[in-house]
């Protein structure tokens, strides 16, 4: 999953971090007698993530609230930048928020909540993305429900398939060969592979897909069915 | 303002100190599906998972826009439960004698495993999508 972190219950971490005073004259431990006016700036200072996830971990809903406000916008960010259709993103941003309750009191860095948040969004994504480019869109009318026999493949359904992948296989042959090493890399689905950000940079992808459209989008003149 | 960020309820509903005690159990394989070579195969995810001395292999198929879940506990054991978590359900699964247990018609979204076992502390899985 990646958010795998060692078992170390908050309150060894947490010990000697004074609980802030919850006045709203602005100033820690002091309880103003008297209306001040109240600026923009003025209030209490936030808590600090690391008081929050100990408050969070006793029961606090009200901590857990001010971590969800302040984290949230994050994670939303990095979602959206995987350009997952709307549903999957939402799906990831609520595993994220999931998995950080279940991992809380198991924070090993609490102070580092938003490092935490990032990578393990990160990691949602990332395989929620790679799930969905390897699924290939199916017919909804030809999809099995039952537990009867498997349908009998559609012939040209075949072949159109070979040829496309002949033709994209022809298209990465006349690469240079950088960008053929960035294709094998960018295909390679066997189930040992390491994830694709290992495998090649956002930059090589981006370059590829672009030049592999536009040699795809090159029609040779012996292609099609000429107008009469 | 905070109110329009998306995903807040979501979020907000998330938390939960009812398996702060329970342990996590470390997931082993996580692959994601292989291309689908055709239109009648399902695209399968499996995952494994770690409980004490046992393991616990997950096939996920997805039908669609609903998923079908299978799973083996493998391993000496007299009685495990395995109890499947969405946000907001919980669904106890039957165990057979053979450790195998089965969901069908799962919609999308997170899911997570909680298993027990007599004189232990439940132990749970991350939480993932279908």
């Amino acid at each position: 999953m990646g958010a795998g972190v060692p078992d170390q219950p908050c309150e060894g971490i947490h010990r000697g971090i004074p609980r802030r005073n919850r006045s709203y004259s602005g100033t820690s431990g002091d309880v103003s007698p008297t209306f001040e006016p109240v600026t923009a700036t003025s209030g209490p200072a936030p808590r600090p993530d690391a008081e929050l996830v100990l408050a969070a971990c006793n029961g606090d809903a009200g901590a857990w609230e001010e971590i969800v406000d302040r984290h949230l916008p994050a994670v939303n960010r990095i979602a959206r930048s995987y350009r997952l259709p709307r549903q999957d993103r939402e799906d990831a941003v609520q595993t994220v928020w999931l998995n950080l309750n279940q991992h809380l009191p198991r924070l090993r860095h609490p102070h580092l909540l938003r490092a935490w948040l990032i990578r393990v969004t990160r990691d949602v994504c990332g395989r929620q993305r790679d799930r969905l480019r390897k699924l290939v869109p199916v017919d909804p009318h030809r999809l099995i429900t039952g537990s009867g026999p498997a349908p009998v493949p559609d012939v040209e359904d075949v072949y159109l398939r070979k040829e496309r992948h002949a033709e994209l296989y022809r298209a990465i042959d006349a690469l240079g060969p950088i960008d053929r090493r960035v294709a094998r890399h960018y295909l390679d689905d066997s189930p040992d592979a390491a994830p694709l950000s290992h495998r090649t940079t956002a930059n090589e992808r981006r370059n590829l897909l672009r030049r592999l459209r536009r040699s795809l989008a090159r029609t040779e003149p012996t292609k099609g069915v000429r107008d009469p | 303002m905070k109110d329009t960020e998306p995903g807040r309820g979501a979020a907000l509903a998330a938390f939960d100190r009812s398996l702060d005690r329970a342990r996590t159990a470390p997931t082993i394989v996580d692959s994601t599906p292989s291309l689908v070579p055709s239109r009648s195969e399902a695209a399968t995810t499996t995952l494994c998972f770690h409980l004490d001395d046992l393991r616990v292999d997950l096939r996920l198929r997805a039908h669609g826009d609903l998923s079908s879940l299978f799973g083996l506990v493998i391993g000496d054991f007299d009685h495990v439960e395995v109890c499947l978590r969405r946000p907001e359900e919980h669904l106890r699964l039957f165990v057979r004698g053979d450790g195998a247990f089965h969901a069908e018609g799962l919609r999308r979204g997170p899911l997570a495993l909680t298993m027990e076992r007599p004189g232990r502390l439940p132990v749970v899985t991350d939480w993932f999508t279908i």
